[in-house]
């Protein structure tokens, strides 16, 4: 590995700083850091911001793999059974049920659909021992529904993706709020401190881009690594050929030349946190290469999560979903995930067959194959899994046997990190259209979420421009889901 | 001066930040805890819409009278409270609320204010005993009249915040070492050094200095040879004539517009789920540019941004007036979700553009938060709910302005009739086409004619009138078929006609393509002179409209309902142009201090104010208020003029103090200069600059970088690009793409990938202040990225040119490019060691990543 300093040379990096570099960490911390003011939210190290925090109290769960599928997959066609719109394809709406959804908030999810009722095009069992319903489109998920938790009583507070996407994110339709992932990691910190707390994988990202993942207001410290399933995982990871060669002394000289700058400014602990930043960087550059390098994984893994598949987007998905059990196993706090290989997602605004049967083929033996294998490595007690999107679709036709967009109710899954298994949790009403019994907010998700990590969310803030910022809105709007842990 | 302490002071005991365990006071008890609990859990089924069981909870008589089950509290007593029982469910018949109990901090919450005896603040729950009436008595400030209703709501206490209280030009302090002393604020800084047993730092040598300048005003890095020649002329006014240079030069807008676009949420997208290109948006940024470079007096610049449209009648006749036209991009610079209509949600899309208006004007001019009295009154500062709908309601009629023409009324009469002339020009072709398709179409449909029976072509023949009722069906069908479609055109016609026809269409398309358009920009102006009445909204939420407020300033300093002005433009409401005048006015005591602060910052590395969009009491309280005042005044006095303030503050001794690396005593911040790293944009024109890729470039539609395949995917919309070209990326040409980051693309969901490394805000909001990290991407970004790689070869050739073979000239030759500057021995010597080890290219990677170059003293 030319690009591994001998280890003379790395101690050398670091003993230029000395004795003083862990009383610098210190002082830093005990003067209140990055951005937040003394006394408020946890206190971050600037030489070390991901250093490990402890959280509020004992938590379920270590590590989060959030699985966003793009678009919003429809509910009637995975995992919200609707016998009864089963039975009234092609009839209108009963106008009892419009009325009522349009004397609520979620009045316009009813525009811009047919009056016409659309059955499922898929054919529906019963699996496990729980006895789940589960739509033939996704075969192996349904041999895990007992491992699952269903939440089918989700709503959001816009039906349009970029919005949508962002309340799910960052609990804040709005663009410019600091996300899930940002949050996590602010919050607690990160175990390996070679890789990135924070990883997001996608090939093409989630509708309404980087403002889903990114930080918000949050430090820098606290924004999302992209990784790559292939090639160099991260951006700008290693230097070009011609400079290759040369990185271990170019990187001493920067080295020798900084703490020359550095000793007539004493004091100044950012000169400091940025020769560790280049001491990191350069740690990160081998600690990257190993996790991404998927071929060490034995072919029956590899071939479990569909890195074999003669579809190529089932592979492509499989690396990904493979990546993140590799990352979540080094200590990787919050890994999110995209099943986003185009521009479209989910988005079935028409013909729902054509786009709903290929996504389910490139994502739900993955899917499948990585809860359990997380679970047969013993990592699924310690790891939270989420299966979500921004909202679902319709009960009613549009276009040529499509769906429109549905905020009023749709349907998630949970599973690890102390969820308590085949469970359902709330419902919507007998044609999956609005969310009827126990309706549940983003908010809630995302206490629940932080919940399993030990965090409290309304003790988990930061502030900025003169509020107290947080992922679930002000104190008190946010609350565990009852009954979710087991 | 000691009233200014004094309210310092003040504030300094007011409780502030919702951590605080109980809040001392009944009434904030109220205000902050119970008032939000009641309207959150409770009004929806007890209030004014719904009264289930008889009982409403929004008024303190209407709790003690209570429902049919009884009262609902009993004063003092919760254990006893019918209320408190409800909220435990310890009665299993009356469970409150019904779907999910409360928690046992909202519990403890109610059985404390019971305990206190239900104290209600008058008038706290009503929206609209918060604003004063249309037609009533006009009311005083709240430190002269009981009625204001800021008094009312918050008990006649926060009216102690040092931001709201006047401007005063507070006298020269008394200082010792009056030697020290250059200008008037240096009185400020020394005196609090003195005052603090402290001595002022050495001046910085000759070499810092001027970085510095070139750095503050121009956001550039000197040349080796400017830095050679400031250093042989020593003399005291060589640092004001320097600066004098620097402000003279185009340089000094294009760098402190940065500061200006930061503070306005400049983008040229939309944001959200298409991110839509903004293709005008840039002419805002040049306007900010301009209007920086000509020293345009702030006021005027304030003015135009949020009423430029209404300082002109009909089309702009200079280019003054186009300026003003183009300021009005201000109020069209926040995220803008353009799908929304086809959601059916476009009021969502209206309120946001409402809320943004209103928080920018609070953030960026006026330093308050206003998005925090958005679903309720403020929290900490004496801001009621009402407060933000009142600046709300200048808005109100307020459209988008995206064809409006920016060209003179000369201009565009021109545009006009030379359109008119090319639709004479084309009327003939057109005729010509036409006719030559119409003849082909009757041949073929002849054709198809002749294959129908007799009766059927007898049919299809008939005059429409006298076709029987029994026919008319038949007939119809017939028609159908002999139709003759366009494609069947293309494919029966003859060669000649092909010929002919294609010659006729690219005469058309050559006339179209003369056709001039009226030049438009990202504008706002307004839609109608009667909008609707602005609502309070429940909680903030656009689908809980409530009582109906009148257009109106902060209420703590003027509760009355404002007079609109009269504007120059007849179609516009004056409005905007009225609060537009009280924010420049001498009544309102924010606007010169907040940008003072920002002015401040930019030069001397550290906030007066460290939370420049907050001077609330969460916000930072002033590290020298008098100074802050003495600098806000005196930019009023010169006119409003940034340029004067500039110097004001970089000829002064304070400013020319070396730096200091950790300020150990907080209160002498503001007195001291601190070391700060390069902006994101310094740094990546910096290493242009030096490598010598930078390209000139001073106005104009933006650049777009090249930038990896795998961040433009980043944004799946990118991968759909639109005809209108909005929704793509498109790099511009190679000898544009290394211009000064200033012109480059600022999308909102693509972002340049070493600027947003590098702390770029996002612009989701106005920036208070650039965050500084430091983290590991940034370092793999500025040894590996693509204009890393490009500059250190670059710097390399441009060393190798100037210092020839010889590799000790070129370690010369590389350090004075980068830091101006000679190597001492130790560095020569390592600087030498890698270029006979690795090469030039190498060694000037190296230099272009260590700190000296990244942070300035």
């Amino acid at each position: 590995m030319f690009l591994l300093p001998a280890n003379g040379s790395r101690r050398q990096f670091l003993g230029g700083l000395g004795a003083g570099f862990g009383a610098l960490a210190l002082q830093a911390l005990t003067t209140g850091a990055a951005g937040s003011p003394a006394g408020t939210g946890p206190k971050t190290d600037p030489l070390n911001p991901n250093a490990p925090r402890p959280p509020h109290f004992k938590p379920r769960a270590k590590s989060v793999i959030f699985l966003y599928m793009v678009g919003g997959p429809s509910q009637m066609d995975t995992f919200d059974y609707k016998p009864v719109l089963q039975k009234m394809h092609g009839k209108p709406l009963p106008e009892s049920l419009r009325k009522a959804v349009g004397a609520t908030r979620f009045a316009n999810v009813l525009h811009g659909s047919k009056d016409e009722l659309m059955a499922s095009p898929y054919k529906w069992t019963q699996h496990g021992a729980s006895g789940m319903w589960v739509s033939e489109l996704m075969p192996k998920t349904a041999e895990i529904v007992d491992e699952l938790c269903f939440i089918h009583s989700m709503q959001a507070d816009s039906n349009n993706h970029a919005p949508a996407s962002y309340q799910m994110h960052t609990g804040d339709i709005r663009v410019g709020k600091a996300s899930l992932g940002s949050w996590v990691t602010y919050g607690l910190g990160t175990v390996n401190q070679d890789l990135p707390g924070y990883v997001v994988l996608f090939d093409a990202g989630p509708l309404g881009g980087a403002g889903n993942y990114s930080n918000g207001f949050l430090p820098a410290a606290f924004q999302p690594t992209r990784l790559r399933d292939r090639g160099t995982p991260v951006l700008d990871l290693l230097p070009p050929e011609p400079f290759a060669a040369g990185q271990r002394d170019t990187l001493d000289l920067v080295h020798k030349l900084n703490l020359r700058h550095r000793a007539s400014r004493s004091g100044f602990t950012e000169l400091d946190a940025r020769i560790a930043s280049y001491e990191l960087a350069f740690r990160m550059q081998s600690s990257a290469l190993d996790v991404g390098d998927l071929e060490k994984e034995p072919v029956h893994i590899r071939e479990s999560y569909g890195l074999q598949h003669s579809d190529k987007r089932t592979q492509a998905f499989g690396r990904k979903c493979l990546l993140a059990r590799r990352l979540v196993e080094r200590g990787v706090r919050f890994v999110q995930l995209y099943d986003m290989p185009d521009k479209d997602g989910w988005d079935a605004h028409d013909k729902l067959t054509n786009n709903h049967t290929p996504r389910a083929r490139w994502t739900d033996q993955p899917v499948a194959s990585l809860v359990k294998d997380l679970k047969q490595r013993g990592l699924l007690d310690e790891t939270l899994v989420i299966w979500a999107s921004e909202f679902g679709r319709m009960p009613l036709m549009q276009g040529n046997e499509g769906r429109n967009h549905n905020a009023a109710g749709f349907t998630l899954w949970m599973t690890g990190g102390g969820i308590k298994t085949a469970q359902r949790i709330g419902s919507t009403d007998e044609f999956g259209l609005m969310a009827t019994e126990r309706p549940i907010h983003f908010r809630d998700l995302h206490a629940t979420i932080l919940s399993a990590l030990g965090l409290n969310n309304d003790d988990l803030f930061f502030e900025t421009n003169g509020r107290q910022e947080r992922l679930t809105g002000v104190a008190g709007s946010g609350k565990v889901i009852e009954g979710i842990f087991a | 001066m000691k009233r200014f302490f004094h309210a310092l002071t003040a504030a300094l005991l007011m409780p502030i930040g919702a951590g605080a365990a109980e809040p001392p006071d009944p009434r904030r008890h109220f205000i902050d805890l119970v008032k939000p609990l009641l309207e959150g859990r409770c009004i929806s089924c007890h209030g004014p819409d719904k009264v289930k069981g008889g009982l409403r909870l929004d008024s303190r008589a209407a709790i003690i009278k209570g429902g049919d089950t009884g009262p609902s509290a009993v004063l003092g007593k919760p254990a006893e409270s019918l209320l408190v029982a409800a909220v435990m469910h310890s009665n299993k018949d009356l469970t409150m609320p019904p779907k999910e109990k409360l928690t046992p901090r909202d519990i403890a919450v109610l059985e404390r204010w019971i305990r206190d005896g239900l104290p209600w603040p008058d008038n706290s729950p009503a929206t609209t005993a918060v604003a004063a009436p249309a037609n009533g008595p006009r009311l005083g400030d709240a430190w002269t009249d009981a009625r204001n209703p800021i008094v009312k709501i918050f008990g006649g206490q926060r009216l102690d915040l040092w931001s709201f209280k006047p401007v005063t030009n507070p006298p020269l302090p008394k200082v010792k070492k009056t030697s020290w002393v250059r200008s008037d604020l240096d009185r400020f800084t020394l005196a609090r050094l003195e005052s603090a047993q402290a001595k002022p730092v050495p001046e910085a040598d000759r070499r810092t200095l001027m970085r510095r300048l070139s750095f503050d005003l121009t956001g550039l890095p000197p040349t080796p040879e400017q830095v050679a020649e400031f250093e042989r002329d020593r003399s005291g006014a060589s640092v004001d004539r320097l600066a004098e240079r620097l402000l003279a030069t185009p340089r000094f807008g294009e760098h402190w517009a940065r500061l200006w676009l930061d503070t306005v949420r400049y983008s040229d997208s939309n944001g959200f789920d298409w991110d839509e290109f903004r293709p005008q948006a840039w002419r805002y940024r040049d306007y900010v540019i301009r209007s920086l470079n000509a020293d345009k007096p702030f006021d005027e610049f304030i003015r135009e941004q949020l009423a430029g449209d209404e300082l002109l009648s009909g089309a702009p006749a200079t280019a003054a007036d186009r300026d003003r036209l183009i300021a009005t991009g201000f109020l069209r610079l926040g995220p803008h979700d353009n799908s929304a209509p086809t959601f059916n949600e476009q009021d969502r899309s209206r309120a946001e553009l409402m809320a943004d208006l209103v928080e920018t004007t609070g953030g960026a001019l006026l330093g308050l938060t206003l998005s925090c009295c958005r679903c309720h009154d403020h929290k900490y500062d004496p801001l009621s709910q009402a407060d933000h709908f009142r600046l709300r309601a200048f808005f109100e009629p307020v459209k988008f302005a995206d064809d409006l023409p920016l060209n003179s009324g000369p201009d565009q009469d021109s545009i006009r009739s030379f359109n008119t002339g090319l639709d004479g020009e084309l009327k003939p072709v057109r005729k010509g086409r036409d006719e030559l398709a119409a003849s082909i179409r009757k041949r073929l449909r002849d054709a198809k004619v002749s294959t129908l029976s007799s009766n059927e072509q007898r049919l299809v023949s008939l005059p429409k009138d006298r076709v029987t009722e029994a026919e008319k069906s038949n007939r119809a069908t017939l028609e159908k078929k002999v139709e003759v479609s366009d494609k069947e055109i293309d494919a029966g016609q003859t060669k000649d006609e092909k010929a002919r026809r294609e010659e006729l269409s690219k005469l058309i398309a050559a006339i179209d393509k003369r056709r001039r358009s009226f030049e438009t920009g990202l504008l706002m102006t307004d839609g109608t002179n009667s909008p609707p009445p602005t609502r309070i909204l429940f909680q903030g939420d656009h689908k809980s409209p409530r009582d109906p407020v009148l257009a109106g300033f902060p209420s703590i300093l003027d509760p009355n309902p404002a007079a609109f002005a009269k504007p120059a433009n007849p179609s516009t409401s004056g409005r905007r142009l009225a609060l537009a005048e009280w924010i420049v006015s001498g009544r309102n005591p924010l606007t010169a201090r907040v940008f003072v602060n920002r002015a401040w910052t930019a030069l001397m590395g550290r906030p007066l104010v460290d939370t420049p969009n907050d001077f609330g009491f969460a916000g930072a309280k002033p590290t020298d208020a008098a100074l802050l005042d003495h600098l806000a005044s005196e930019f009023v006095r010169d006119g409003w003029s940034v340029k004067r303030l500039v110097r004001r503050i970089v000829s002064s001794s304070t400013y020319r103090q070396a730096a200091t690396p950790h300020v150990e005593r907080e209160e002498l911040s503001s007195a001291l200069r601190q070391p700060r790293r390069l902006t994101a944009e310094q740094l990546r024109d910096s290493i242009l600059q030096v490598s010598g890729l930078l390209t000139a470039r001073s106005e104009g539609p933006p650049v777009w970088p090249d930038i990896p395949h795998e961040v433009l995917e980043a944004n799946p919309a990118i991968l759909d690009d639109n005809k209108e070209k909005t929704k793509g990326w498109y790099p511009s040409a190679k000898e544009e793409q290394f211009a000064r980051s200033i012109f480059l693309v600022q999308k909102r969901n693509t972002r340049v990938p070493l600027l947003e490394a590098f702390d770029q805000p996002d612009n989701a909001v106005p920036c208070a202040k650039r965050a500084v990290s430091t983290v590991a991407p940034q370092a793999l970004t500025l040894l590996n990225g693509p204009l890393a790689i490009a500059a250190a070869n670059a710097l390399a050739a441009r060393v190798e040119r100037e210092a020839g073979g010889d590799r000790k000239k070129q370690v010369q030759s590389a350090f004075a490019l980068a830091y101006q500057r000679k190597p001492d021995r130790a560095e020569a010597a390592a600087c030498l060691e890698l270029i006979n080890s690795r090469g030039l290219p190498d060694l000037c990677r190296a230099l272009l990543n260590a700190n000296e170059f990244v942070y300035l003293d």
